[in-house]
């Protein structure tokens, strides 16, 4: 699968693009939010992978945006804090998932497989 | 009154392998600690003979051992199918990339870099203990709803392992057809679980000898959406909701319930409803006996691409002219040997 995933954390990205690649599929990388909402916005991706706290534009923004703009593929949030306000926030903005950093390469090899997996 | 817990907490164990005995020492310090049992492994060959003792909850993997290296090890562990649900941390040398990349290959969970940061062991274990505990409660809810139907299953004595046959045939049509690996055990415990919905059906209906009336028909039919009643409070159960809701509809569009077309049809419920009737077809049934294997291989050609999706018909009929059908019957033996064991 075609795989976006937007982060600004130097480790996270080699880490889970390694994992990712891992299992076969391709991964483009954005580190920061404006880029990754063009990216999202330009290319097809099957799915996407958006951190919260980015700089330029938060998780919630683009995730509305791609949202607005017709973007339907599976969008995974990657957050530091699970509150429950927070979940449902993500839900509203139109998260599909909501993945609680840290969070194991392997998790997140299953939550892409899981999401990206035709109904 | 303090609260007195009903059941002793469990205490997470892990195995820690390192052929370097100062490092296992300052990582059984720390992960003692952190409230955790440990045990040691000196090589990758006692790292396996302590998996056969007792199942880990949790592996920290050293890479370069004598005898058998952390990799090997690692793969040997994600081979099995049970273990490999245990998690495995590699420790790599600081921006290893290249280790770290066979490791993933090798199926590793996650990574530790050396020297250990304290903190991020405890982070990572944490993450990881956690992960396991839920796909732990995630299985016994699988586990339940398994059993549940074989329950239902034996309540129709003509029926005898029909369930665990058509989730046999169901997972080898999927590799066949080239569904992901992690994906067929889906398949396959879909195809045991397609029923559960009969356990709602009047034993009368359901053991009644020739043609239903129109009324009961009617609630024959009702057993797919009833087992999505039963298992919507089951979030671990979703991934077999297509199975189950749609192993009754037809590519023609006519089946039930929902009357969808072709590929509207979810895959798993085309490749389960193949399955489901050719078992059907050639094992006895209250209102029939066993079809001989020739006319059942004719209904079958003649339902394709009515009843059933034309493609997956022809590789079903491959992997019968391989001799599935004898291979099925041979497992489903050695299932009924282990049961009466
Ligand atoms: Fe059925």
């Amino acid at each position: 699968m075609r795989v976006l995933l937007v982060d600004d954390n130097p480790m996270n990205v080699e880490l889970f693009v390694d994992s990712l690649a891992a299992d076969g599929h391709e991964v483009a990388v954005e580190r920061d939010g404006l880029a990754g909402r063009e990216r999202g916005l330009r290319e097809p991706f099957d799915v996407l992978i958006l951190d919260i706290q980015l700089p330029g534009l938060d998780g919630y923004a683009i995730c509305r945006d791609l949202r607005a703009a017709g973007v339907n593929a599976p969008i995974l949030a990657l957050s530091s804090a699970a509150m429950s306000d927070q979940i449902s926030k993500g839900v509203a903005a139109g998260f599909d998932v909501y993945l609680t950093k840290p969070i194991s390469p392997s998790a997140l090899r299953d939550a892409v497989r899981t999401a990206g997996r035709p109904a | 009154m303090s609260a007195a817990p009903l059941f002793p907490a469990h205490v997470p164990t892990v195995l820690v392998v390192d052929d370097v005995e100062a490092n296992r020492e300052l990582l059984d310090a720390r992960l003692h600690d952190l409230g955790y049992d440990v045990r040691q492994a000196r090589d990758g060959i006692e790292a396996l003979e302590a998996f056969e003792d007792a199942e880990p909850d949790l592996v920290l993997l050293d890479v370069d051992m004598p005898r058998l290296d952390g990799i090997t090890v690692c793969r040997r562990i994600k081979a099995h199918p049970l273990r490999r649900l245990v998690p495995v941390v590699l420790l790599t040398a600081h921006q290893d990339r290249d280790t770290r990349l066979r490791g993933l290959a090798a199926g590793a969970d996650d990574f530790l870099s050396k020297p250990f940061d304290p903190a991020e062991l405890r982070v990572r274990t944490e993450v990881l203990l956690r992960d396991r505990e839920l796909n732990k409660q995630l299985d016994a809810a699988e586990g339940i709803v398994m059993a549940l139907a074989r329950v239902v299953e034996a309540r129709d004595r003509y029926t005898v392992h029909h369930a665990e046959r058509v989730g046999l045939y169901a997972r080898e049509i999927g590799r066949v057809h080239g569904v992901l690996t992690a994906d067929l055990d889906v398949l396959y415990k879909g195809g045991v679980m397609h029923d559960l919905g009969k356990a709602v059906i009047p034993a009368d209906i359901l053991l009644k000898r020739g043609a239903l009336s129109d009324v009961e028909r009617a609630l024959m039919e009702c057993h797919p959406t009833e087992a999505l009643r039963i298992i919507e409070p089951l979030r671990s159960m979703a991934r077999f909701a297509p199975i189950i809701r749609h192993h009754h509809e037809r590519v023609d569009g006519t089946g039930y319930p929902d009357h969808l077309p072709g590929d509207e049809i979810p895959l798993a419920a085309r490749i389960v409803g193949i399955a489901d009737g050719w078992d059907a077809m050639t094992s006895d049934r209250p209102y029939r006996s066993a079809l001989e294997m020739d006319e059942a291989l004719h209904r079958l050609r003649a339902g394709s691409g009515s009843q059933w999706d034309a493609q997956l018909v022809d590789t079903f009929i491959a992997l019968l002219d391989g001799g599935l059908a004898q291979r099925v019957q041979g497992e489903q033996l050695h299932v009924t040997e282990r049961m009466l064991a």
